[in-house]
């Protein structure tokens, strides 16, 4: 930045000229021997400190070469319209920074960065706005806000970009489930037959291998009080609470037909450019001819940006384009009964995920001329229970009496 | 004369015995020369004087006790300072002298 120069020094004794030099703190590097003199780099303001030096030393200095900003101004002093375009171009990227030009966000998985985006176009915070309008506390406290499972964020601006990094909550697991002190009852989504049951609160209404309707009551939270004549003298109510496991069908039908369209790509793909600012994009397809026939675009998109944190509003890109024609193709037997095997994998993948035991597949494929049609039911054993409140039974006054005359 | 000498050696060695109890580093108090050599190719030398001689094959230097010699060929100065300076090329003999 300050400038620096090489030089030869020859004459009657160069090093002491060295010694004298590196006594006065004038810094030589790159020092070379070239046989009859010695080339060297010093700065310019070590060079100005030479003259001293070379009188005493009676040695002669040479500049070989100047480099550095200074002689760069110098050479091109004369130029003004150059060094206005370097003043603009800098004062236009001073503007550029006041912006924010990329808004990025750190940690999100459940919320999908669109989702964060559009919440923050709704609080509008948008590519170019000023960066001195953004208010990151109030930004943050609207981001927990907004979103429950969001326990944590922060929002940070960076050259010209805007970071919000977003720390999510984990789902609670299934047993953490709040039961409440309301009297419920546990019934049944699905026909079924009982496989597995564990009661921890209420009276059980079904015992295993009972089958039971949509809609039945597994678990009743009212519980009787007997008295000693077996008759019922009061009722307890409590929320119902138990593991219960049904052996259950689910239907699975899919049918697809034998024809299909396929695409035959080209060999050749085209590839194009364009340049993007603020909204407007230019094409760089000059030499291109618009072609009809159907095809795929992908697009790459790169924001240019000085520095790590210093982006601006110019987009590169690339669009490639596979163009192809749609094809008329018929399954063979294989390959349909192939594709409807993996569908119903699909099903059953599904179903497992749920948390779903598959027992039994009783699944067929036929593949006629025009479909393949799959078939049948999936045997399987599922948590079930649904609340619903438990109705409440007037006692007789006469019975409650009698309980309460036999309490001692 | 010959007292004086012994004199000094004495001073000198009882300067070299504070030195080592203290345990300080010797090069600063002594005036030792640091050559640190990196392989064939790099020789980082603190603690000296000046050049007396340089040439692509030879390079003198003065040091406070010494003169140390650097033999080898296309040898060059990366830097020059009064602290230190920095030797590459193919070095191949050091001479102390």
């Amino acid at each position: 930045m300050r400038g620096y120069v090489k030089i030869k020094v020859y004459g009657y004794s160069p090093e002491r000229f060295l010694n004298l030099c590196s006594s006065r703190q004038i810094l030589i590097w790159d020092l070379k021997n070239t046989g009859d003199a010695y080339e060297m780099y010093m700065s310019v303001k070590g060079f100005r400190e030479l003259q001293p030096v070379v009188r005493k030393t009676k040695t002669r200095v040479q500049i070989v070469k100047r480099r550095g900003f200074p002689f760069f101004m110098h050479k091109y002093r004369k130029r003004k319209i150059f060094f206005a375009g370097i003043f603009l171009c800098a004062v236009f990227i001073y503007v550029l920074s006041l912006f924010i030009w990329d808004i990025r966000f750190v940690g999100n998985s459940v919320r999908t960065t669109e989702v964060l985006m559009d919440f923050m176009e709704r609080n509008e915070l948008h590519h170019g706005m000023w960066k001195s309008d953004i208010d990151c506390d109030k930004v943050e406290a609207a981001l927990r806000n907004e979103f429950d499972d969001i326990i944590w964020a922060s929002v940070e601006i960076k050259g010209t970009r805007l970071i919000v990094y977003v720390q999510e909550s984990l789902k609670v697991e299934q047993g953490g489930e709040n039961i409440g002190e309301e009297p419920t009852d546990l019934c049944t989504e699905k026909d079924g037959t009982v496989e597995r049951m564990i009661t921890r609160a209420g009276t059980p209404v079904v015992s295993v291998g009972s089958p039971v309707s949509a809609g039945a009551v597994l678990v009743q939270g009212r519980m009787e009080i007997l008295g000693d004549d077996g008759s019922v003298v009061n009722y307890q109510y409590c929320a119902a609470d138990a593991d219960v496991y049904l052996r259950t069908a689910y239907n699975y039908q899919e049918q697809f037909s034998m024809t299909y369209t396929d695409k035959q790509y080209e060999k050749e793909k085209e590839q194009t450019y364009y340049i993007k600012t603020f909204s407007t994009r230019w094409d760089l397809d000059f030499f291109e001819k618009e072609r009809k026939t159907p095809h795929e675009e992908i697009v790459e998109e790169k924001q240019l940006h000085l520095w790590n944190n210093f982006y601006l509003p110019f987009y590169f890109g690339d669009v490639t384009k596979k163009y192809y024609k749609n094809v008329e193709k018929v399954y063979t037997e294989e390959e349909a009964e192939a594709l409807a095997q993996k569908k119903l994998k699909q099903f059953c993948d599904d179903l497992q995920k749920k948390g779903v035991q598959i027992v039994e597949n009783n699944v067929t494929i036929q593949v006629d001329e025009k479909n393949c049609t799959s078939s049948g039911t999936v045997v399987v054993i599922e948590k079930t229970g649904k609340r619903q409140p438990t109705e409440v039974l007037e006692v007789q006054q006469e019975e409650m009496d009698e309980y309460n005359g036999a309490q001692p | 004369m010959g007292f004086k000498k012994q004199k000094k050696q004495k001073e000198k060695g009882r300067k070299e015995k504070i030195v080592e109890s203290l345990e300080l580093s010797k090069e600063l108090l002594l005036g030792d020369c640091v050559v640190t050599l990196t392989g064939k190719s790099e020789a980082y030398i603190e603690n000296y004087r000046g050049i007396i001689e340089y040439t692509s094959e030879r390079i003198k230097l003065q040091a406070k006790k010494c003169v140390i010699e650097f033999e080898g060929s296309g040898l060059k100065v990366g830097y020059y300072t009064n602290d230190g300076m920095k030797i590459t090329g193919q070095i191949s003999d050091i001479h102390y002298k």
